[in-house]
């Protein structure tokens, strides 16, 4: 089951923190802070903008929930619409679309041993520099599919596109990722990409 | 048609990799004729699904839930302010109409009092007998924002302290906070018990945070830290008080017995009570002709004031003050 699909608890914890439940709005909070960190992750490619952006997603929604109705998208598309738009006025901002930034050394991965890590971390940075090539379109698809773990339809409520269109930018991304990640490889190693 | 095929081949073998319901190869075998186009896809697909499942630092972490929090906090504050009735200044008018009708009448009625010769009572008497209720008292409800404000901003400090951005102006708001909720302590209505144990909670959660922060305050701001430790100790003292029953000089021994003696004509020279009395009343017995017994009842001992507790003594009462 995508972690992103609207549950009957979901529903009631979200009615709770539109009328300020503290404790209701706490617990959204933790569902979907690793998600917006990684959504952030694969949008900035950089892990300080995507820390001071998952805080002011966070800051957004608070300011919004009261006006969350659930006529119009789920809960999780909603907020996503909120990351999107808060990446867009980063960029605005300060022209960050496209820096590059090592990752933080400190930033963990989920894997044991040390090799294991260092080769995580590895394959996480190719990965991360091939999406950043991505057209945005793309990319969007990308960071809601694989950091924010949104289903398909989830996605389309969130980009305000048809679940068919969805799927196709899907395709043509893994298939430009491909491309990309096959490219930088040394030769003999593409089956693995 | 067999690109479209491809695209929806494709999100379907997804989302069983993502519940973790089947493998890229399994994928495969369930549709041979596409996985020459497949594999490679999926394979992307997982290096991606695999590279993305970076969690945050849990300092990070941490450190920006603890902000969430504050400011979570501070909303709250700051709605429980606007939700405060703020009464317009014209409904002040009637109030003022009646206080100074109230001090005129007051002047009358003393000067009639005066007047008429039979007056027992000092004019003063009368007027002070009014102004206390024209003197502005706080009300429970200001020192419930005190609360919360307070709350909010030594969760600011905490937060603070921890990412080491605690300034003195912070220790500064506090510490005047702190101040004014004590003194606000002093007011005469009473305070309801579940306060009482929520103020007390604070004073000793902000002694402890302040005691695990003074490493981490600027230089200039220990000394403040100082203070507000103690100010925060004063204020327990004071609930303390609260808590306690006054040492009234009401002596409350009651005979609880009501010795009988029998009259006969020949005095006895001792007459025993037929109950015993409790120790707080001792009756004493003169014998005379008409035998009337004289009951003095002694004075309990009054009630000694406990002292004013210290340390952690004070937070375990006052934690258990309220249920």
């Amino acid at each position: 089951m995508y972690p992103g699909l609207e549950t009957q608890g979901e529903r009631l914890l979200v009615d709770a923190a539109r009328v300020g439940d503290e404790g209701a709005i706490a617990e959204l909070y933790n569902r979907y802070f690793p998600r917006v960190y990684r959504y952030m992750l694969v949008r900035t490619g950089n892990v300080g903008d995507a820390e001071d952006l998952t805080e002011e997603v966070f800051i957004r929604v608070l300011d919004a929930l009261d006006r969350f109705e659930w006529r119009q998208v789920p809960f999780s598309a909603w907020l996503f619409r909120i990351a999107h738009n808060a990446v867009v006025s980063h960029q605005r901002r300060d022209g960050a679309r496209g820096r590059l930034s090592p990752l933080s050394p400190s930033l963990p991965v989920d894997t044991q041993g040390p090799e294991e890590a260092v080769e995580a971390r590895l394959a996480l940075d190719e990965v991360m520099e091939a999406t950043r090539n991505l057209p945005d379109a793309q990319r969007r698809v990308i960071a809601l599919r694989f950091g924010a773990g949104l289903s398909v339809a989830e996605t389309a409520r969130a980009l305000g596109k048809s679940g068919g269109n969805v799927k196709v930018i899907q395709h043509k991304a893994i298939v430009k990722l491909r491309e990309l990640l096959v490219e930088k490889r040394p030769e003999g190693d593409e089956e693995k990409a | 048609m067999t690109k479209r095929r491809l695209e929806e081949t494709l999100e379907v073998c997804l989302a069983a990799l993502v519940r973790g319901q089947s493998t890229v190869e399994e994928c495969l075998g369930l549709y041979p004729e596409l996985a020459p186009e497949l594999e490679p896809l999926l394979h992307t697909a997982h290096r991606l699904q695999k590279g993305y499942a970076a969690d945050p630092s849990p300092l990070y972490a941490q450190a920006a839930r603890q902000r969430f929090l504050a400011t979570l906090a501070r909303r709250r504050q700051r709605r429980l302010l606007a939700a405060r009735p703020i009464r317009p200044s014209w409904r002040w008018v009637p109030a003022a109409l009646g206080s100074v009708a109230l001090v005129a009448f007051a002047a009358w009625a003393s000067v009639v009092a005066l007047g008429g010769g039979g007056g027992s009572q000092n004019p003063s008497m009368i007027v002070g007998k009014i102004t206390p209720t024209s003197t502005p008292v706080p009300v429970v409800s200001d020192i419930r924002g005190q609360v919360e404000r307070l709350k909010a901003n030594l969760e600011e400090v905490r937060t603070g302290a921890e990412s080491g951005t605690v300034g003195s102006v912070a220790i500064q708001q506090l510490k005047e906070d702190t101040a004014a909720l004590v003194a606000s302590l002093d007011q005469p209505q009473p305070l309801e018990p579940e306060d009482v144990s929520q103020i007390g909670q604070l004073f000793a959660d902000q002694q402890e945070v302040l005691k695990e922060v003074k490493e981490s305050v600027p230089a200039e701001s220990a000394k403040d830290v100082d203070e507000l430790i103690e100010i925060a100790g004063a204020g327990l003292a004071k609930l303390e008080e609260l808590l306690s029953p006054s040492p009234t000089a009401t002596p409350s021994a009651t005979p609880t017995a009501t010795p009988s003696a029998t009259p006969s004509a020949t005095p006895t020279p001792t007459a025993t009570p037929e109950e015993s009395p409790t120790s707080t009343a001792t009756p004493t017995v003169t014998p005379s002709a008409t035998v009337t017994p004289e009951v003095t009842p002694i004075q309990a001992p009054q009630p000694t004031p406990s002292p004013p507790p210290e340390g952690d003594e004070e937070r375990v009462s006052l934690a258990t003050a309220a249920p």
